[in-house]
């Protein structure tokens, strides 16, 4: 079929408008969460992420030449609005990239903009002593695309970006020569001081996040600082290195304001709050990539800082694996770290030496910016004669970024904190299970009936840490975790440190943490002949569960909210051979008040104890109890909390371990236990690991 | 103090009569069951309170270990001595221990270490490093096996 001239040009005509149309920008499909960074002339367009640092080209060519500068995100038609500092031209860029040029009246002639932001349909630029503009984007509104001059503006401030606010829609910026936070008008221009951020130079881009939190880019160095004006009725001016990002001497920045700052694919710290973990404590982060990090694991990827007694191994995969203390850390001598990196980079390393929490005190720096390849190293240190003697944290990031300091973004690599121990020479530290692993104790709680062996009544991690000198224990640290409680009885926990007088026991250099917050109480039990520590008289009282039973029902599931550490010192050191062994006597006992069924008439309380089976009872247990109903405990054969048939209330497993679930008998969970138990241990040793248990059957 | 000491006793008597009926872990058989006469009895899986084990059986996990590490050589400056549980060897060959599996530290200047270790049960051998910072950093390594409840390494 043949076309008629008319029909043809017609086609043409629809062909012309259909490319056109598939061809015209585009505006964003979304509020996009990372920053857009314009650099250079001619400008090429970044996507920066705020968290880390991390940034990468989106466009190197957008259409025009020229820089273009003074951008912003326009949330209303989703449009970047820009100014083309060659062309003197208000400009508008979509999804593609691509400029578009638009016809602005109003604005003096040969005159550029690096200062604008958008809000509310409305372009508004800046430049000092030429003034403040602002353009109508809205083509239902009148006067669109012209530009009207604000003559009440304050045209002194020296800017070089400004950002307005989501929350009360106010400007902001900071005047490069003073580092004077400046909060301007969007109606009258007029400004007044906020406050003085700390930093000056050349702010080329800034930003806000949707919780109010300002950004600032610095030409010169790349350095991302955050401003915290979540309450801009009392905001926080001090202006904190938050990341580095790229650098140049032409910058500008938009971002949708209205957007979070995205925390996907970041790998955080795990040290206590008060060395800064978390987000809200800028809290040092690394975005994952596959070909630089600590150690051999691919760092996992976390939310935000998971601050101990929660820390990153325990939340996902065991990644902090790149850094080993091959020497013990003693005060005033130098120690060995070996080091496993991926990738070319730099490392840095802190170690808290005063043991107060952070890492900004002088000396705690103790690797600066040591360039590194992919493989395993040995680095030396130098611990100061200023340290100070106890348990506390260092802090390791490794990166492609060259300074970095113990806060703050990354743009690649991984963070690891870990435990450590700073002592006097020559003192040696003997571990159970090992450095960091835990056994598990498990409890039946309805002693003396015969229980239903789930073992989940009481549910403790639990490590010990001997220190010794010259053949003899100078100090021990119980350390423990508290993982479920299966039981409608109160229980508390103690351990009994067999043959320790408790008069050997150092009271003023007694220590004893809650979630790494030292306790006010004395945990060394009165009444005792022995050594007794008791770390609580009611565990329920140490977390706060919304479940009928904590962390024993996979329907009903909760984090570990209780760890403990006990640090006791002795007064006069015991032989080794003298020493328990451990895990010494750590045991459950009956709440004071609390009821204990049927059984009991009265709450036994305290006087009640539950132990490891034959491990004897404390000063404080009422004997007489001994040996009632299915507890054939034997005093003068030495024999405790065992049935008839030997069977035990109490179990201690060597691994961190998962326990049965809810009312699930423990040969449910774990078959290989009957011919363990019935062999005396000889077979099926390994009944305890993953491998041996019944999946569904375990928390 | 008879004040205080009637208000303990009403705590008490409260309490008490809050869990009066209540179980510890919650026996199952602690609780009502439906009982229906037409469903034939199901074969009962084996329950731990039915097992019988020795007399002397403690259910420890975990068992003590003589280690014995000895240099007939003089080491050069101040010498550690580190035990791992778990390790692997990487791609040069080298041994890698998991610094979290470790079980003992201590100071090996002295050129001899004789100590208790507690281990698993199932553990069959140990890494054992040795670094020494003298004039030059030097390790001297060994994977011994845990035999007879002793771990021995003469070097």
């Amino acid at each position: 079929m043949m076309l008629t001239g008319i029909k043809k040009r017609l086609f043409s005509l629809l062909l012309v408008v259909f490319i056109s149309e598939c061809l015209a920008e585009e505006p964003f499909e979304d509020c996009p969460s990372k920053a857009f960074l314009f650099q250079g002339n001619n400008v090429q367009i970044y996507g920066l992420n705020l968290l880390t640092g991390s940034y990468s080209v989106l466009e190197n060519y957008v259409g025009v030449d020229g820089n273009i500068n003074g951008v912003g995100f326009n949330f209303v038609d989703r449009y970047i609005y820009g100014f083309n500092t060659t062309s003197f031209s208000v400009v508008r860029i979509g999804k593609d990239f691509q400029v578009t040029e638009l016809n602005v009246t109003g604005l003096p002639s040969n005159t550029t903009f690096y200062v604008g932001d958008v809000a509310d349909n409305y372009y508004y630029i800046y430049r000092k002593n030429v003034g403040f503009y602002r353009i109508n984007l809205d083509p239902q509104r009148e006067n669109y695309l012209t530009a009207q001059r604000v003559d009440s503006a304050d045209t002194t401030l020296q800017l070089t970006d400004f950002a307005i606010h989501p929350g009360n829609g106010e400007l902001y910026a900071v005047d490069n020569r003073t580092g004077i936070l400046h909060q301007i008008s969007l109606v009258t221009g007029e400004s007044v001081e906020v406050g003085d951020t700390g930093e000056t130079g050349t702010f080329g881009a800034g930003y806000f996040d949707v919780n109010g939190f300002y950004y600032v880019s610095r030409n010169s160095d790349g350095n991302i600082f955050r401003i915290d004006l979540s309450d801009p009725e009392q905001p926080n001016v001090t202006a904190e290195l938050f990341a580095q990002g790229p650098f140049s001497s032409q910058n500008d920045g938009a971002r949708c304001a209205f957007a979070p700052i995205s925390v996907e694919n970041t790998d955080w710290g795990d040290a206590p709050t008060t060395y800064g973990t978390l987000f809200s404590d800028n809290g040092p982060r690394h975005e994952i990539t596959l070909d630089m990090y600590l150690g051999t694991a691919l760092p996992d990827g976390e939310s935000d800082g998971l601050p101990f007694a929660v820390n990153d191994d325990n939340s996902n995969q065991d990644d902090e694996d790149g850094i080993g203390f091959v020497t013990p850390i003693e005060i005033g001598l130098d120690g060995l770290i070996q080091v496993t990196v991926e990738g070319e980079g730099f490392l840095h390393g802190w170690i808290d030496w005063n043991v107060d929490g952070d890492f900004n005190d002088e000396l705690e720096n103790i690797i600066t910016s040591v360039e590194l390849t992919s493989g395993t190293h040995i680095l030396s240190y130098r611990a100061p004669i200023s340290a100070v003697a106890g348990n506390s944290w260092a802090r390791f990031r490794y990166s492609s970024a060259q300074e970095l300091t113990a806060l703050g973004g990354a743009p690649d690599g991984e963070v690891e904190d870990y435990p450590v121990t700073i002592s006097q020479p020559n003192v040696s530290y003997r571990y159970y299970p090992s450095e960091t692993g835990w056994v598990t104790l498990a409890y039946e709680d309805i002693w003396p009936s015969i229980g239903d062996y789930d073992l989940n009544d009481v549910v403790m991690n639990y490590r010990v840490v001997e220190l010794v000198r010259d053949e003899q224990v100078v100090r021990v640290d119980l350390y423990g975790r508290l993982q479920a409680l299966g039981a409608v009885y109160h229980n508390g926990f103690a351990v009994h440190l067999q043959s320790i007088a408790r008069n050997n026991i150092d009271q003023n250099r007694l220590r004893i943490l809650f979630n790494n917050e030292i306790q006010s109480f004395n945990p060394l039990e009165e009444e005792q002949s022995e050594a007794v520590l008791k770390i609580s008289d009611d565990l329920r009282q140490n977390v706060q569960t919304e479940c009928r039973f904590y962390r024993t029902e996979t329907e009903c599931s909760e984090e570990i909210e209780f760890s403990f550490e006990v640090s006791a010192n002795f007064i006069s050191p015991v032989d080794l051979i003298d020493m328990p062994k451990a895990p010494y006597n750590p045991f459950v006992f009956a709440t004071p008040y609390w009821g204990r069924g049927e059984v009991f008439t009265e709450s036994p309380g305290r006087s009640l104890e539950i132990h490891l089976a034959d491990m004897p009872p404390t000063d404080l247990a009422d004997l007489t109890l001994l040996g009632m109903l299915e507890d054939t405990s034997d005093i003068a054969n030495q024999r405790f909390y065992k049935t008839s048939g030997n069977l035990p209330w109490a179990i201690e497993v060597a691994e961190e371990w998962s326990y049965p679930l809810e009312r699930v008998d423990i040969l449910e969970a774990y078959p290989d236990f009957r011919a363990w138990v019935e062999s005396g241990g000889v077979d099926n040793q390994s009944w305890y690991l993953p491998e041996n248990a019944i999946s569904q059957k375990v928390y | 103090m008879i004040k205080l000491n009637l208000k303990i006793t009403l705590l008490q008597v409260t309490l008490l009569s809050l869990f009066t009926g209540c179980g510890g872990g919650g026996d199952p058989e602690s609780e009502p069951q439906e009982i229906s006469a037409s469903v034939p009895a199901e074969i009962k899986p084996p329950q731990t309170k039915n097992l019988v084990a020795p007399d002397d059986f403690e259910y420890l996990t975990m068992t003590p270990v003589e280690l014995n590490v000895e240099s007939r050589s003089a080491l050069d400056g101040r010498s550690f001595i580190s035990v791992y549980s778990e390790y692997v060897r990487n791609q040069n060959n080298d041994w890698v221990p998991d610094f979290d599996s470790r079980l003992l530290i201590a100071n090996f200047s002295p050129g001899k270490v004789k100590q208790q270790l507690m281990l698993s049960a199932n553990t069959e051998r140990v890494l054992i490093q040795i670094w020494s910072l003298g004039e030059q950093i030097e390790l001297v390594e060994h994977e011994a096996l845990v035999e007879n409840n002793s771990i021995v390494w003469a070097f």
